[in-house]
C-alpha cells in the first residue's frame, strides 16, 4: 500500500514537472511574440486607425515635415514587412507547393497594397499580428491587404481630385497586354532556353504574380502539378508552382489560341 | 519535310525551338501540351504538325528522355510510359499516332510528358 507521504511526494513532483513545462511554453510563446513584433513594425499607441501618428511627438506641430495634403509625414523605420520568398520555406519547411503559391500572391497583394496606401497616407502602417503558420501568414496578408485598400478608399472618397497610384476596382489586363507591353515579350531568353521560356527580375516576378492572378479564380490542377491553377476572368488560365530548379515559376497553362501567348511556356524569376 | 529554318512568332527558327526544347528534362520536365501549340505557333498543320510533333519527341528521346504521365499519387511523381515500344522511332511514331487517333488537338497538361531517366527515376511526388 502506498504511504500518504509518497503520494505527496509523487503530486509535488508532478506539479513541479506541470509547472515546468509551462514554463517553457510560456518562453516559447514570449519568444515567438518578440520574434513577430520584429518583423512587423511595432504596436504604436500613437497610431490612429490608419496607422498614422495622430499624437505624440510624430504628429503635427510636433516637428514632422508636412505632405501636400498637410498631412505629416514620419519618417520610415525599415521595412515594413518580411521580405524574400526564400525566407517563408526556411520558416515554414513544411509547406506545400500550393501553400506557397498562395503565401506568394497573398505577400505581393499586401505589399503593392500597402505602398499606394502610404503614397496616399503618408506614415500608414499595416496593423501588427501574430502568425506561427504559414496558412495564418496567407489570413494576415490578405488582412493587410483588405485594410490598406479600405484605408485608401476612405480617403479617396472625401477627396474630389481622387488619390495616387492605380484606380481602385480596376479591371483585370488581358494577359497579352501583360505578357506584351508595347508588343515585346516580357523578360528576356537566358541562355539554356528558348525563346518561349522568359526569366524576370523579381519586382517584376512580383508584378506578374499579382496582375495574373488579380479577380482570378483558383481551379484545381491535375494532382501532380505542384501549385495551383488561376483562371482569369478575361478567359486565360495561369499556374503557378514550385519548381524544384527555378523556384516559383508561372506557366501559361491556357492562352485562348493567342499567336504569341501559346508559344510563351514559362516564367522564371531571375 | 518541315521547313526547319521557317521563323516563328518570336523570331527563332524551329531549328532553334528543337535545340532548346529539351532544357528542363532534368528537372521539371517538359509536356506534349506545349509541343503541339508550338507548332501551330510555327503556322504548321495537318501532315506537317504531326511531323513537328515527331521531330520535337525525338529530340527530346535522344536527349535521354522517357515518356510519363504524372502521377496522381505518391510515392513517384513520374510513371513511365513502356507501352509505345523500345526502339526511339517506334516510340515517336506511336505517341504521335495516339496524339492523333485522341483527334489531334492541343493535349491536356497531363497528357505525356518527358523526363531523364535520373528525374523518373528520384523525383519524389
Amino acid at each position: 500500500m502506498t504511504s500518504p507521504v509518497t503520494l505527496r511526494s509523487v503530486r509535488a513532483d508532478w506539479l513541479r514537472v506541470q509547472s515546468e513545462v509551462a514554463w517553457v511554453g510560456m518562453l516559447l510563446a514570449g519568444q515567438r511574440y518578440f520574434e513577430a513584433l520584429s518583423r512587423e513594425q511595432k504596436f504604436n499607441p500613437n497610431h490612429d486607425a490608419l496607422g498614422r501618428f495622430a499624437t505624440g511627438d510624430g504628429a503635427a506641430g510636433g516637428g514632422g515635415s508636412q505632405s501636400r495634403e498637410g498631412r505629416v509625414r514620419v519618417a520610415q523605420t525599415g521595412p515594413a514587412r518580411p521580405t524574400g520568398r526564400a525566407t517563408i520555406l526556411a520558416r515554414f519547411p513544411g509547406a506545400t507547393p500550393a501553400q506557397e503559391v498562395r503565401w506568394a500572391i497573398s505577400d505581393v497583394s499586401a505589399r503593392q497594397e500597402i505602398a499606394q496606401t502610404e503614397a496616399l497616407i503618408p506614415g500608414y502602417r499595416p496593423r501588427a499580428s501574430l502568425t506561427s503558420t504559414i496558412d495564418g501568414e496567407i489570413v494576415r496578408n490578405e488582412a493587410d491587404a483588405r485594410d490598406a485598400r479600405e484605408a485608401r478608399a476612405r480617403v479617396e472618397s472625401e477627396s474630389l481630385s481622387g488619390g495616387a497610384g492605380p484606380r481602385l476596382g480596376a479591371l483585370p489586363r488581358p494577359l497579352a497586354d501583360i505578357c506584351l507591353p508595347n508588343g515585346q515579350l516580357i523578360g528576356q531568353q537566358t541562355n539554356r532556353a528558348g525563346q518561349d521560356v522568359r526569366t524576370v527580375t523579381p519586382a517584376e516576378f512580383d508584378q506578374l504574380l499579382r496582375e495574373m492572378t488579380q479577380g482570378a479564380q483558383e481551379s484545381k490542377p491535375p494532382p501532380a502539378y505542384q501549385g495551383i491553377w488561376y483562371r482569369r476572368s478575361s478567359g486565360e488560365t495561369v499556374g503557378v508552382r514550385r519548381s524544384d530548379d527555378y523556384g516559383l515559376t508561372i506557366d501559361i497553362v491556357g492562352s485562348l489560341g493567342h499567336p504569341i501567348l501559346r508559344r510563351l511556356r514559362r516564367i522564371h524569376e531571375r | 519535310m518541315i521547313d526547319l529554318s521557317k521563323k516563328g512568332v518570336l523570331g527563332d527558327t524551329v531549328a532553334e525551338y528543337f535545340k532548346f526544347l529539351p532544357y528542363e528534362i532534368d528537372g521539371d520536365g517538359e509536356g506534349l501540351w506545349q509541343i503541339v501549340p508550338a507548332g501551330r505557333s510555327f503556322g504548321f498543320e495537318g501532315a506537317d504538325l504531326a511531323e513537328f510533333v515527331r521531330l520535337g519527341v525525338m529530340r527530346l528521346l535522344d536527349a535521354g528522355c522517357a515518356p510519363v504521365r504524372p502521377a496522381s499519387e505518391g510515392p513517384k511523381r513520374w510513371i513511365e510510359q513502356t507501352q509505345f515500344g523500345s526502339d526511339q522511332n517506334e516510340i515517336a511514331d506511336a505517341i504521335v499516332a495516339e496524339w492523333l487517333a485522341a483527334g489531334g488537338g492541343d493535349p491536356p497538361w497531363e497528357w505525356l510528358w518527358f523526363v531523364t531517366r535520373r528525374v523518373l527515376d528520384s523525383q519524389a511526388f
